[in-house]
Formats: C-alpha cells, structure tokens, sequence
C-alpha cells in the first residue's frame, strides 16, 4: 500500500515528511514508485529508504498531508518490530487522525468499487495530491472555484499556429 | 517479443487505423498525421535508429524527440529544522538512501518558509534582517554606518555521502532573535532525462 513516510523526534513531533520515492532499475530507469508501505508490512527498515538526521523514527503514514503532517504529533503502538502510527494527533487542536477510520474508509471505497478500480484519492490524497488540511487538522474539500478565470478567453488551435478568424 | 495477454501474439496489418482514421502502422512504428497530410507524432523506432517519441509541429519543427533534456521528480519531501539562539552554521540531514548510490550529486529545488502554514511564504533561501543596524568602517572606528545584518540565514543544498548517497542538508545560523528558530523545508530532488 502506498502511503507517506513520517519522521518524528523523542516528543513524537513530526520532523519530517517524504511524499514519494522513484524507484529505478539497475540503468537508472524509473520503473514506478517504492511502496513503503508493503515494504514496512514485509519487515523491511525504513532506515533503507531515508534517514532523518533529527529524529529518532519514522513509520508510514496511509495519507498524503504534505507539510501539514509537521502540524501533527504522531501515536504509535503494536508488538515490538511492527509498531505503527495509529493516530496523529493535532498539536494545536487536539484533532485525531485515526488510522484505523482512515482503513475503514479505504475498504469501504474498495467494496463500493465492486470488481472496477477503486479510487481512495478522496479519502487518502496522492502522491502528488495531498490531502487539504485546515488549522485544527481537518480535512476540508478541494475548492470547485479552481482553474483559469472564466472571464478569460482562451485561444485557439489555430490560433496558436498563427492562423486567425476571418475579420 | 513475449506474448503480452498469454496467447499468441495479436496479428496487425500494416496501414491506416480505420477509413477515416489518421493513425497509420507502419514498420518503423505507429505514425499520426495531421489533416494536412504532415507526419506528426512517431512513436516507434526514430530515423536516429533508438526508440522513443518524436513529435514535430504545424511548422515542421520537432519538438520532443528523445534528445532535450527535462528535470524529473526522484523524492520529494518536507522537514523542520530548530536551532537555538547565536547558533552558527547549524545543520540537519534527510539522507535519501532509497535512491541508491548515485553518480553525480543530483538537482534539487528547494523552498524554506518561517512557519508551516498556507500563508506562509516559500522563499528559495532566507535572511531575515533586522534594519537598524550599525557597524564600524575600520576596527575600532565609530559604528556609525548602517548596513543589512542577517539575524537569521538559512540554506538548503544536496550533496552525495560517502556512500554516494544523496543527502539533503539545511543549514541554518541565528543571532540575537530572542528565542529558538524553527523553519521549515519541502526539497525536490531531481534527475536528468531526455524528453
């Protein structure tokens, strides 16, 4: 499962983010992205994919948040050598991210897809796409008023090409 | 060539995608025209001989063919970095290992900020300033000149460790802020490619 990693100090404040990794093949060829989260289930140590000089761990974490995940303190728990990040907790508000909701909702975003592919983007965000975050730690919605200005014409093709309208 | 949907491999014939259609199979590749007749798009095996995309405009110029080079994303990432007061040349790491070993010290582009809010301004490096400031023109002298003194500089670079790892480095000095600093950095670590 993709996912981000999140590193966090002896506070369990988050120190550091990593949205993404390309893997390569043997010729530096990019070949898709490193699934951190199949490699920490598999047993694998993150310390193979990064090291954050200022803190003392990182785990996955299943959304994407960006540079608002350092608004966060992070919980863990499980047995020894599969402790994960359970919760991150707001520092300012006290808002908990749950991650068994955030996996709820993710199954339930598969089951609702039936046999088609499901999209989580809305649940989890992106790569690429992180989720909106408000102050308190919230997820609010992507605005609808996005895009270019409606009041702006836009050229066409042809115009491009130097062709233009008879007069 | 293996069979890519576990049976004999589909047979094409060579020529145009439909009566009305302008994408043709040929023997070098698939080739788009354009209503003019121009061949425009080429993807298959180049007339340099590799194998790649070319694609040419109204005019005739090509304009991606392998050759041009772009900046691709290989990580991207955030962190904080604290550093207490009258603190000089303060520095914190993000070691990307899972890049492996590199041959060159990669690109990157970087944006610090002051606070870790939407507002906040992302800026490429940072000295904060406080603009009351004087020194002497000589040693000893009267500190009757005013000049920009930074009470905060901080910078982000790359670099490759001993084991031609990338590391990612901010750097950071402080005097007479008052308190501990604490700012924060988004980093993209690059890598050549042609387009």
């Amino acid at each position: 499962m993709l996912g981000m990693l999140i590193a966090y100090d002896a506070d369990g404040d988050v120190v550091a983010t990593l949205d993404y990794m390309v893997a390569k093949d043997a010729q530096g060829d990019a070949v898709g992205l490193i699934d951190f989260g199949a490699h920490e289930d598999a047993g694998g140590e993150l310390t193979a994919v990064w090291t954050v000089e200022s803190a003392v761990g990182s785990k996955v974490w299943p959304e994407w948040l960006g540079a608002r995940a350092h608004d966060f303190r992070v919980e863990r728990d499980g047995p020894p050598g599969r402790r994960r990040i359970t919760a991150l907790v707001h520092r300012a508000s006290g808002h908990r991210r749950e991650r068994a909701s955030i996996e709820a909702a993710i199954a339930e975003c598969i089951r609702a897809a039936g046999a088609a592919p499901a999209d989580v983007r809305d649940v989890v965000g992106g790569p690429d796409r992180p989720l909106l975050v408000d102050d308190e730690g919230r997820t609010i919605g992507r605005s609808p008023r996005g895009g270019t200005p409606a009041s702006l014409p836009v050229a066409t093709a042809a115009e491009r090409r130097g062709s233009h309208p008879r007069g | 060539m293996s069979e890519p949907f576990g049976g004999p491999a589909p047979q094409l014939v060579y020529g145009q995608l439909g009566a009305e259609s302008r994408t043709y199979v040929l023997r070098d590749g698939i080739h788009v025209g354009d209503t003019a007749g121009n061949d425009r798009v080429h993807l298959g095996q180049l007339p340099s001989g590799d194998y790649g995309l070319e694609v040419t405009n109204p005019g005739g110029t090509v304009i991606i063919d392998g050759t041009s080079n772009m900046f691709k994303i290989q990580a991207t990432g955030t962190f904080s970095h604290t550093v207490a007061d009258n603190t000089d040349l303060a520095t914190t790491t993000v070691t990307l290992s899972g890049l492996g070993a590199l041959p060159t010290t990669p690109a990157h582009l970087g944006y610090i900020a002051g606070a870790n809010t939407v507002g906040a301004k992302q800026a490429n490096a940072y000295a904060q300033n406080d603009a009351s400031d004087f020194v002497a023109n000589t040693s000893g002298g009267a500190t009757n000149q005013a000049r920009v003194m930074a009470t905060i500089v901080m910078r982000l670079a790359t670099y490759l460790n001993g084991s031609n790892e990338a590391v990612v480095e901010s750097r950071m000095s402080t005097a007479g802020v008052g308190a501990s600093t604490t700012w924060f950095a988004r980093y993209y670590v690059l890598k050549e490619a042609a387009l």
